[in-house]
């Protein structure tokens, strides 16, 4: 399941023989079996499938949000079950996510929440932080709303902050789970769209789980999970 | 903006309970505080105002309170040393005092010196001192509570203002003639004080008080290493007194009123008070914002932000409360202090030890809610995002 394209990159994260279970003994429940993947530098993974497949799950552990019950899971070259969860904090770093929803602070600005994702200490974020988040937030067409309290945008205006946030991160490794389905047609697509060309410019590979057939175009490839297992499907362009 | 300290403008109904809270709790630090220097330092008054080097005490001397004295003999064996310049003998009591316009008798400190020689200086004594040598004359406190009614006016204007004091063996009142005043200031236990020579105490008070003085101030000859006679001294005494510095003598009062009194134990216990509710009330609102953001908490972790920040953003919180309550607090504190030291005449007042001691507790309240609010925070995992 490997795409061999010349513009890609070496693999970003790569899952050897994934296998993943919640619980023991009796109560134990198989999700994932023998999940062999990996997506490279500049890549758009599109994960699809039935609730309660597995796509949460493989987002969390691609993300190192979860250690793997069995097998290998390598981020950027390391082997994530060889390190400490300092060290594991430290390469987390490298991957930024994107929920469905409740992406931003509400008690900090559009321009705060971009500059929150760069900025991880408690002091003063130095002023070229900000720069560069209203730069961002001009290149999303949000210049005008930098001032304004998440509550005063609307959802795909949300997204395309929380969009900047992770553009300004400089992340290797995107995961985004669900980023349109609270979106319309043109705002899905405007989020999908900003992703896309943030693969292309910046490097970075994107794994974005969806049910909504009309950004699959956008994908690099697309995946498919049914009952715990993986398999690479074709993309039908609408 | 600090992150802490705006999720906190949003809240604003838990905000503001936690500000009246930490301000109330802040006052009675401010209030115990203020009672103990009270106490204390009303306490010691005469010990500051002696004027030796060194000063004989009973053995094992605690309190003035305590009424124990020193054998006046012991004046043969203190002068005998060639460092000792003077022995100055002091003489305290209690007794009851009745002016003209007074309703009822009122109990007040006496003193007794040495005309020649006193062992003590407080403002009015010297320029009166000739006063004394007549017997039955005293001198009235002019910080004395306001009990004793128009005595120090009156005193003042250099008239012999008649009182009564403690009855004889017949039971009648004894009567004395105020001269002139000084200022020493009421203590916990006395609404004021006389000071009288020690002809007029034998006199009013009975002969016997001349053997059994309180303490006795020793002055040394000039370049004496007061150390080294207070050891000697105390070698020569050979427990029948004590010989100590006048800054031992105020710890040892001060000790006694902070250990062996009820005192010392309820201003503690009220600043301990204090202390815990401030924590509770900051431990409050840094639970009320952590319960309603949980889940931006969950974003944070998942950009990569470390405890650390997490712990600083909570002590953010904690300082958002603390600062203005501290502000009002003192502000209020001060005009407490006022209002209680215009009642009970000891002394109270907002000095550097209550601002620093008070700033401690903010401190340490912050700090320790902080710690306990933090632990919230473990439960918090970005996969709840996922959900």
């Amino acid at each position: 399941m490997t795409s061999e394209g010349n513009t890609l990159g070496p693999a970003v994260v790569e899952a050897i023989d994934v296998h993943h279970h919640y619980g023991e003994g009796a109560q134990r429940v198989d999700v994932l079996f023998d999940i062999n993947m990996q997506v490279r530098e500049g890549e758009l993974v599109i994960v699809t499938g039935p609730s309660g497949s597995g796509k949460t799950t493989l987002l969390t552990i691609l993300g190192t949000m979860r250690r793997p019950s069995e097998g290998k899971l390598r981020l950027l070259g390391t082997n994530v079950s060889d390190i400490n969860n300092a060290q594991l904090d430290r390469l987390r770093n490298r991957v930024r996510f994107l929920f469905q929803k409740r992406n931003l602070l509400s008690s900090l600005t559009a321009l705060q929440n971009v500059v929150a994702g760069v900025s991880t200490t408690a002091l003063a974020h130095p002023a070229w932080d900000e720069v560069r988040a209203r730069h961002l937030l001009g290149l999303l067409g949000l210049g005008d709303k930098a001032e304004s309290w998440p509550d005063e945008l609307s959802g795909g205006q949300q997204q395309r902050v929380a969009i900047a946030r992770v553009m300004i991160g400089l992340p290797d490794l995107i995961i985004a789970d669900e980023p349109t389905s609270a979106l319309d047609r043109v705002a899905g697509r405007l989020v999908v769209d900003q992703l896309q060309d943030l693969t292309m410019r910046a490097k970075c590979a994107v794994v974005l789980s969806t049910h909504d057939e009309r950004i699959f175009d956008v994908a690099s490839r697309r995946l498919h999970i049914e009952d715990g297992r993986c398999f690479e499907v074709p993309i039908h362009y609408h | 903006m600090p992150l802490g300290a705006q999720q906190l403008r949003r809240q604003r109904t838990s905000t503001l309970l936690s500000l009246a809270g930490v301000t109330a709790s802040l006052l009675v630090i401010f209030a115990q505080l203020g009672i103990e220097r009270a106490v204390y330092d009303s306490s010691i008054r005469i010990h500051r105002s002696v004027v030796t080097d060194l000063v004989l005490v009973p053995m094992g001397f605690k309190s003035l309170q305590l009424n124990a004295d020193v054998p006046v003999a012991m004046t043969d064996v203190v002068s005998a040393n060639p460092s000792v310049s003077q022995v100055l003998p002091f003489w305290f009591g209690v007794m009851s005092l009745k002016g003209a316009d007074m309703p009822v008798a009122r109990r007040l400190a006496w003193y007794a010196i040495d005309v020649e020689r006193p062992a003590i200086d407080v403002p009015g004594l010297r320029e009166n001192l000739y006063k004394l040598r007549v017997t039955r004359r005293i001198l009235f406190d002019r910080d004395s509570r306001p009990y004793f009614g128009n005595l120090a006016n009156e005193a003042e204007k250099g008239e012999e203002v008649p009182v009564t004091g403690p009855p004889d063996n017949r039971g009648l009142l004894r009567e004395m003639f105020v001269v002139g005043t000084v200022a020493i200031g009421p203590n916990v236990v006395n609404d004021g004080g006389i000071v009288m020579s020690e002809a007029s105490m034998d006199e009013l008070l009975g002969e016997w008080y001349s053997d059994r003085p309180a303490f006795m101030g020793i002055r040394l000859v000039p370049g004496a290493d007061k150390a080294a006679v207070a050891e000697q001294l105390n070698r020569d005494l050979a427990g029948r007194g004590e010989v100590i510095s006048r800054e031992e003598f105020e710890a040892r009062e001060k000790r006694y009123w902070s250990r062996e009194t009820p005192v010392g134990y309820i201003t503690d216990l009220g600043f301990v008070m204090g202390l815990m509710i401030g924590m509770v009330f900051i431990y409050y609102a840094q639970y009320q914002i952590i319960r309603f953001y949980l889940p931006e908490y969950a974003i944070l972790k998942s950009l990569g932000y470390d405890w650390w920040f997490f712990l600083c953003m909570i002590g953010q919180i904690g300082a958002a409360i603390i600062t203005p309550a501290f502000i009002v607090a003192f502000t209020l504190a001060r005009l407490v202090y006022g209002v209680a030291e215009a009642a009970i005449h000891l002394g109270m007042a907002m000095g550097l030890r209550e601002m620093v001691v008070s700033l401690i507790a903010s401190i340490v309240m912050t700090v320790v809610s902080s710690l306990f609010a933090i632990r919230r925070l473990w439960k918090v995992d970005p996969i709840m995002l996922f959900e």
